[in-house]
């Protein structure tokens, strides 16, 4: 029942957020994207910064 | 108009959202306010196509940041508060078709690093004392909208199911030096014959006093009390085991298998919770492929379920569609 293959294929890259206020100008939305692709943005940007970094080796 | 209203018998607060009345109930694929906008195409919460995960704020809450002033006055005996927290919403894929079963392992490992990121910010808000991280699946739930997504509720209390756990974890400790769910682990691994899957970090078993058919309870091996605690391997490890787990879910009667997954970590109301233990708890509401196990009388309104299952039998039912994860090349 244990799992070998638990520990391969676990690089899904660095984890980015960007939050962005929504259109009703009340609420917030935040994009999360992994590795080296990061959310294009359509509006207000408030925040992006990179929170957890994903070991490569696991 | 919203607002908590004490519950004087049970001791426990009550949420009015009269506003989550008007909410989307099932809308056409076409309509579906989770996918994300199309160009030229039907207005939806998410305006941007290129995503991993999404969380949003809740268009019908019923806590928020800034609540409205409560609709009734309370008094002494009939206590009221606004309904301050934070409900967002967490959108798992933009695939509208798929289910958190069906997503790649690779998608469910990002969103236990999502889970983990909107645990720490709003663990750190000052009105909120408990975030609970949940899921309804299926229209036997409930559900409104079938686009896969989960849900988060900071609430600025914790809430009475969780305090019953953290008085018996508390009770339990005090009396033996022990963590409760950690002897429950125990209990379960030497026995075997209710565990559903294993891995190096997580557990998964239908435990002794299961009080759905198909009630899985997801344990974290090591003693810790949240998602902030888990290295990186064992975010792997749990989001393999969710994945084995779900995957066994839905080929028990080959139908998209509806369930409520509650996250349950520590309080985030600054007190100590040593004695508590992180772990995911599942339940299904089906007994057969057509049947559902009702919350009826002795369960809703005297608070004693009646399981008509074998945990132990169940488990090895279920045991026996768990197949190994199979992680994308790089």
């Amino acid at each position: 029942m244990i799992n070998e293959n638990t520990k391969q294929g676990a690089s899904v890259g660095e984890m980015h957020k960007r939050r962005e206020v929504m259109e009703d100008g009340r609420r917030y939305i935040i994009y999360y994207t992994f590795g080296t692709r990061e959310p294009v943005s359509t509006g207000e940007v408030s925040e992006l910064k990179p929170t957890t970094e994903v070991r490569d080796d696991v | 108009m919203s607002e908590l209203r004490w519950h004087p018998l049970l001791g426990e607060w009550v949420a009015t959202a009269t506003h989550r009345q008007d909410r989307t109930f099932l809308p056409p694929p076409d309509f579906c306010p989770l996918c994300p906008t199309k160009p030229g195409g039907f207005p939806t919460e998410i305006p941007e196509q290129t995503y991993d995960i999404v969380v949003f704020e809740n268009r019908f809450p019923s806590l928020s940041p800034n609540p409205p002033e409560p609709a009734i006055e309370g008094d002494d005996f009939y206590p009221v508060r606004p309904s301050v927290g934070e409900c967002e919403v967490v959108v798992y894929t933009p695939n509208h078709s798929s289910t958190l079963a069906q997503e790649p392992v690779e998608q469910i490992f990002k969103l236990v690093q999502v889970w983990t990121d909107r645990f720490r910010d709003l663990s750190a808000l000052e009105f909120v004392d408990y975030v609970f991280i949940f899921e309804n699946k299926g229209e036997a739930i409930g559900v409104t909208l079938s686009h896969p997504h989960g849900q988060i509720y900071a609430y600025p209390f914790v809430p009475p199911r969780v305090l019953r756990e953290l008085e018996q974890s508390k009770k339990y400790a005090d009396e033996t030096g022990n963590c409760l769910l950690c002897d429950i682990l125990t209990k379960e691994r030497d026995d075997g014959r209710r565990i559903v899957a294993e891995n190096d970090s997580f557990a998964a078993y239908i435990p002794f006093f299961a009080r759905y058919p198909y009630e899985v309870h997801l344990s974290a091996k090591r003693h810790l009390l949240d998602l902030t605690e888990l290295t990186p391997a064992e975010q792997v490890d749990l989001a393999a085991i969710l994945k084995q787990v779900l995957a066994a879910f839905d080929k028990l009667f080959n139908i998209s298998f509806p369930y409520m997954m509650v996250l349950h970590q520590k309080p985030s109301d600054g007190g100590s919770y040593d004695h508590y233990h992180f772990h995911i708890e599942f339940y299904p509401p089906l007994r057969t492929a057509t049947k559902l196990k009702y919350l009826a009388g002795s369960e809703t309104g005297a608070g004693m379920f009646i399981n008509d299952t074998l945990a132990e039998e169940k488990a090895a039912e279920l045991r026996s569609h768990i197949e190994p994860v199979i992680w994308a090349k790089k």
